[in-house]
């Protein structure tokens, strides 16, 4: 059995959002751990919350599903913050409008806004949290394949 | 003694013995620093501030310099404590 694919579907933003061009490796899927300055900038991958649909009335179900995910922009910088986190954000709309893909099929990752915060520590920290989601379609028995 | 005599007395012996030196908008002042563990947003850092004797530093205003212990900082909010000593928070540069 194959991993769920909310774990699929991580991987695959994970491998997508790697290797930008301001952000490069530091592409991380649920850190927890505070960002370090070797973090940074960085990326900071959530899947926050799916909706299902029954569009069968018997089950096992098929399923049209909408994971909302978010992708936080991380940067610490004396100067430049904003700019540094509108190119980082950039970066990540433009790879995700691509899509995504999960074996051989391809999955649509739509931008559906931002939230901005910062604050001082000993330079000043921002993060521009980027809201997107993806639908795609499943059974209710089977969480693991794409249909 | 008034009290408030009384209380810069104090604070001018507590830095004369539990200081150091850094330098502020080019002047040498007595100062307590401090660097404590901070992790805003999720970012592992730090909040600088220092706390001097506030007649001490002269032309103060956020923007202001300060160099202690070799790092250069620049100051983002000034906070007197109504007692005769000021805490300046600190952004390193």
């Amino acid at each position: 059995m194959a991993n769920h694919l909310h774990k699929q579907i991580r991987d695959a933003l994970k491998t997508a959002l790697t290797g930008l061009t301001t952000t490069g490796a530091r592409a991380y899927a649920n850190r927890l751990q505070p960002m370090t300055d070797s973090t940074l900038p960085g990326l900071r991958i959530f899947l926050d919350t799916e909706e299902a649909q029954g569009v069968t009335i018997h089950q096992p179900q098929v399923q049209e599903r909408t994971l909302q995910l978010a992708v936080d922009c991380c940067a610490k910088a004396v100067s430049g913050l904003d700019d540094a986190l509108d190119q980082i954000s950039k970066e990540v709309e433009v790879a995700l409008a691509a899509g995504i893909t999960i074996g051989s099929k391809s999955l649509q990752v739509f931008y559906e806004g931002m939230e901005f915060t910062d604050e001082q520590s000993d330079k000043p920290v921002g993060v521009k949290r980027l809201r997107f989601s993806v639908p795609y379609t499943a059974m209710s028995n089977a969480p693991d394949v794409l249909i | 003694m008034s009290f408030a005599a009384l209380q810069a007395r104090v604070n001018s012996a507590a830095m004369e013995k539990l200081s150091d030196i850094a330098t502020i908008n080019t002047v040498a002042v007595n100062v307590k620093f401090d660097e404590s563990y901070a992790d805003p947003l999720g970012f592992s850092g730090s909040s600088p501030s220092l706390i001097a004797i506030s007649t001490e530093m002269t032309g103060l205003a956020q923007g202001s310099t300060v160099f202690y212990g070799g790092v250069n900082y620049t100051v983002t909010a000034i906070k007197p404590d109504g007692a005769g000593m000021t805490r300046l928070m600190l952004q390193e540069v």
